[in-house]
């Protein structure tokens, strides 16, 4: 591609690129470099990005790889307080039982496995269903369901080891 | 998971991304769904605060500045001329140590230093801008995946999309790699077959929970490893 196109690219879908960034790492200068090696390797395979169907889904795709990159050479421990990743992510549905996994889990994101990362961010960033996720994955359904399982059980016990109290 | 739109329906509608009959749904329900709404306004307020604060030129810029990674796509090396050479090389000076093989798979590394092309040794090492170029020897097709591990743990992939299928006989993988400043050592691992790119990401995943220095050991059972030294 050229830088111009690149340029295009970028005015199109950066911020999108720079905010899902930022969620997933919960750091603001972090998200930026991130944003920056997205943009890098659009450079590098632009062929492959002027040919897929989404181009948000192909940058994403590129953007979560960056982030779990990231978030894999820093080992990651929590980096930001929880209210502030709450108000970005803005209101979810489920319940507040919901938005606290969701916290827990973004929170600790690199402490996970690359699948379980993969998962977590697109049930609760991207807030799919369990069929859109198989979807998206190529993995089965059961398999969602039993990596979701995996991550609120993981949120269970976080938020005891944090905040105290008992599992259920 | 909700009776609202999800997080990336809406920012895939907000720049049209989505397709004829997703984008008429997610009209239909924007029309009637306040909350809806009030998350798509903060998406186009997103993009508009993101491009006072971060112009393409700056991106560009910085990316031209900031080389950070330990290799660059560098679109001006020629790779015509590059595989060309290398194409030559491999029949004119290929030699037993030059190559690694496993199970078929072969994996041969042309080193670009200045206006020299090379077929790289096991004794010869990388430089600080040296462009590098990956062909494989492949005993049939097959899926390919060939990721970059370097001593201080960071993952690059010569494939954006993890992996691509190769066809039997020596093929180039796509685009070339450019050594970091300052040089950082590095090592090549190959696997092949189905689920190559996930055999090589649950073991670097792996790797790095056990702390396993970078390095061969980061490698699946199977795979094809080229370590390569700076000099």
């Amino acid at each position: 591609m050229t830088e111009d196109e690149v340029a295009q690219a970028y005015r199109q879908y950066g911020f999108l690129v720079l905010r899902r960034c930022r969620r997933i790492l919960r750091d603001r200068a972090a998200g930026e470099d991130a944003l920056q090696e997205v943009f890098v390797r659009l450079i590098r395979y632009g062929h492959a990005f002027q040919k897929a169907e989404s181009k948000v889904l192909w940058l994403y795709r590129v953007a979560d790889r960056c982030c779990f990159d990231l978030l894999a050479r820093r080992n990651t421990r929590a980096e930001a307080p929880l209210g502030e990743a709450a108000e970005d992510l803005g209101p979810a549905g489920g319940g507040a039982q919901a938005i606290e996994d969701r916290d827990v889990v973004l929170r600790f994101l690199a402490h996970f496995d690359d699948r379980l990362k993969k998962v977590a961010v697109l049930h609760y960033l991207d807030e799919m269903t369990q069929e859109e996720i198989a979807a998206a994955t190529g993995w089965s359904r059961q398999t969602i369901f039993k990596k979701l399982a995996v991550l609120r059980q993981r949120a269970t016990a976080l938020r005891v080891r944090l905040w105290g109290g008992s599992e259920p | 998971m909700t009776d609202h739109l999800s997080w990336l329906n809406l920012e895939r509608f907000s720049v049209d991304d989505l397709p004829a009959d997703a984008r008429e749904t997610t009209r239909g329900h924007l029309q009637a769904c306040d909350q809806c709404r009030r998350r798509l306004e903060e998406l186009e307020h997103e993009r508009d605060s993101h491009l006072r604060r971060f112009s393409p030129e700056s991106l560009i810029a910085r990316i031209r500045k900031e080389p950070r990674r330990f290799f660059l796509f560098r679109p001006t090396i020629g790779f015509g001329a590059l595989g060309l050479v290398a194409a030559a090389l491999t029949l004119i000076v290929l030699g037993p140590g030059d190559r690694v093989r496993l199970k078929g798979t072969g994996v041969s590394i042309y080193r670009q230093r200045g206006d020299e092309v090379r077929l790289l040794g096991p004794e010869q090492g990388i430089r600080a801008a040296d462009a590098l170029r990956v062909v494989l020897t492949l005993p049939s097709r097959q899926p390919v995946a060939a990721w970059f591990v370097d001593a201080q743990g960071r993952i690059d992939r010569f494939l954006s999309e993890g992996s691509t299928a190769l066809e039997r006989g020596e093929r180039p993988l796509p685009g070339s790699a450019v050594v970091e400043s300052p040089c950082v050592d590095l090592w090549l691992v190959v696997a092949t077959g189905a689920g190559a790119a996930q055999r090589l990401e649950s073991s670097f995943e792996r790797a790095r929970l056990d702390r396993l220095p970078p390095g061969e050991r980061w490698a699946p059972t199977g795979s094809v490893v080229r370590a390569l030294r700076c000099e």
